[in-house]
């Protein structure tokens, strides 16, 4: 269908091939080892778990006594009115938490019988009466100072 | 946690390798690297499709899976052997003596492979449960299936993170977790490895089968030190599964168009691979529509038009079971998809027409492109293309590159209407996935651009007599 012809001496062109190939072949064993020694020093820098393995197992308890499995309301800084929080960070936690207590499903609202709390303690001893307060929800269970479970508001 | 949950993944591959080498024993012209590699995507998909079945009509908690795998496998063994046609000369052609060079490059390609072992084992060190979209979307969805039961179709509502999406990984770890009675994170990134290896055996296996044996080396040695592949593959999301999928499709077709003694056979299995790519990723359904447009357009108006209807029905063959499965899977659990449903339809058309984003977005693209493989893939990539520009080639592409070609650049084209009528922002859009979507095609276009330039067998053999290589 398509034809395009160059000429070379033939026995320049035998032996540019087998160079050619030969580079190349060297070229993916240095980019190879190259890969190999970066991802092995990074592999040898982790100290202690990695991030997501911390998180799980920090939620492991908050797994036991929420229910098997439907959906229940999710609440964080991002709900909270004039709250400084970082988007992706909130963001990530809340997938996170959604990684971790799977078959639950999160809904971000107050809208279902169970809702759970994820705060950054910013050390105001008020935070959680206020949060109950503006959304009309009970607290029912505190895990730690950052997590909180409540009784929600199903429509 | 014990390495006997590695056995759980055992059944998958056999199902795969042996339903592989049942259709393809009679070609008479197959290797094993090829078989053992097509087994792995081909077979956990399947796996995948048979157990969505099994958890529609029960629950993936059900137990007796296990037990109609092995049936399954029982019943492939013994339709092998009644053909009685196993060769193992025929399987192993590719590691026959052929000159000093075939052995410098199959040696590299071993080194290359191990060191990409060690680097996969390092990356899944450092991220065990794999990066954002793993435990974001893939392992999250592997969890909801193993940990709901009975309940497991409750999890398909709008409040999941991208809930429309296909369930062979998934439902694959899954599988594995019900079966080991226990989620082990040794499964998911053992998945995600044998997915991302098995297409540099693809890749090297089909250059095989046509004569290209250093070539063979060579494009899995350049496959496997793309940092990118190991980094991608490494993350558990699904698209290295898909860049399976997408090249044992592409593969097969190639070859089927190559060996018309044996295209039905060929066929099936590719036409299975590319319905098996929709069952992996929402861009696989994206695939399946561009390879059937493009094996269809192919075999009914320019090749073997003699054998039309038996062709198509090989591809209905292939395609029918997955088909099924993705049917069923959108019409009855999944929920809208984010980018493309009703509420949405009017911003995708504004956006069609909005001609000036046509600009930006192949800029961004093309800044996505130059960046391709990751730091050190430069060196490998840029001898590859003086390779290729030094070339005094005579290049006759013929149907089978040709197709390879088409179906690379409408895919392309469909990644970049993608971004064009997306409602997210769209650099943000092409900058977080861009570089994931290019490694779907990126063995295809190795297979494409190594099956097309002039074999090194033919000019280094000893009786160099100046003849054309075998057209492609």
């Amino acid at each position: 269908m398509f034809k395009m012809k160059v000429w070379f001496p033939r026995k320049f062109f035998q032996i540019l091939l087998v160079v050619l190939a030969l580079c190349l072949a060297a070229g993916t064993g240095y980019s190879a080892l190259k890969t190999f020694q970066t991802t092995s020093r990074d592999a040898a820098s982790m100290v202690g778990p990695e991030m997501v393995t911390a998180w799980d197992n920090r939620q492991e308890r908050v797994r036991l006594i929420l229910p098997a499995d439907g959906v229940i309301g999710y609440l964080a800084d991002w709900d909270i009115p004039n709250y400084e929080y970082g988007a992706r960070d909130q963001e990530v936690e809340f997938l996170l938490m959604q990684y971790s207590v799977a078959p639950v499903i999160l809904d971000r609202g107050v809208d279902h019988e169970y809702v759970l709390g994820n705060f950054n303690d910013n050390g105001d001893p008020g935070k959680i009466q206020f949060i109950q307060d503006y959304f009309g929800i009970r607290l029912i269970k505190t895990y730690s100072n950052e997590l909180f479970l409540f009784q929600g508001k199903p429509e | 946690m014990s390495y006997l949950v590695y056995l759980t993944l055992l059944p998958p591959f056999l199902i795969g390798l042996l339903f592989s080498t049942l259709l393809l024993i009679q070609t008479r012209n197959i290797n094993l690297l090829l078989l053992v590699s097509l087994g792995i995507p081909i077979g956990f998909g399947i796996s995948s499709c048979l157990y969505f079945f099994w958890s529609y009509m029960f629950n993936p908690g059900q137990t007796g899976f296990i037990y109609f795998e092995f049936a399954l496998i029982a019943a492939l063994l013994f339709l092998i052997w009644r053909k009685k046609q196993f060769n193992l000369i025929i399987f192993t052609d590719f590691l026959k003596d052929r000159n000093k060079l075939h052995w410098i490059l199959g040696f590299t390609a071993l080194i290359v492979g191990g060191l990409g072992i060690a680097s996969f084992v390092n990356y899944t060190h450092i991220n065990p449960h794999g990066r954002y979209d793993a435990w974001a979307i893939w392992n999250v969805r592997a969890r909801m299936l193993a940990r709901a039961g009975v309940d497991w179709k409750s999890v398909f509502i709008p409040e999941v993170f991208h809930g429309d999406y296909p369930l062979l990984i998934p439902l694959t770890i899954a599988r594995s977790w019900i079966m080991a009675g226990t989620e082990s994170m040794r499964i998911p990134p053992a998945v995600a490895g044998l997915f991302t290896f098995s297409s540099a055996g693809i890749l090297a296996g089909v250059l095989f089968m046509i004569k290209r044996w250093n070539l063979g080396w060579l494009a899995a040695c350049v496959y496997l030190s793309t940092p990118w592949v190991l980094f991608f593959g490494s993350k558990q999301f699904s698209d290295l599964p898909l860049t399976a999928l997408i090249l044992a499709a592409n593969a097969c077709l190639f070859l089927a168009l190559h060996d018309p003694e044996n295209k039905t056979k060929w066929l099936v299995i590719s036409a299975m691979a590319a319905g098996l790519a929709g069952w992996t990723k929402n861009e696989g359904q994206l695939f399946l529509l561009v390879y059937l447009i493009i094996a269809i357009a192919i075999l009914v108006f320019f090749h073997d038009k003699k054998n039309t209807i038996a062709n198509l029905k090989a591809i209905g063959l292939g395609v029918i079971i997955p088909a099924i499965v993705i049917v069923l899977f959108k019409i009855d659990l999944a929920p809208p998809n984010d980018l493309l449903n009703s509420d949405r339809i009017s911003t995708n058309l504004n956006n069609l027409i909005s001609f000036d984003r046509y600009g930006d977005a192949l800029r961004g693209m093309f800044r996505v492109i130059r960046a391709f493989g990751g730091g050190y893939a430069g060196f490998p990539l840029i001898l590859l293309i003086i390779s290729l520009l030094s070339l005094p080639v005579i290049m006759k592409i013929k149907i089978p590159g040709l197709t390879l070609g088409l179906i690379l650049v409408f895919q392309l084209v469909g990644y970049f209407f993608i971004y064009i009528i997306t409602p997210l922002p769209m650099l943000l859009h092409i900058n977080q996935s861009f570089d994931r979507l290019l490694m779907h095609l990126y063995p295809s276009f190795l297979l494409l651009v190594f099956s097309i330039i002039w074999p090194i067998e033919v000019n280094t053999a000893a009786s160099f007599d100046g003849t054309s290589p075998p057209a492609v």
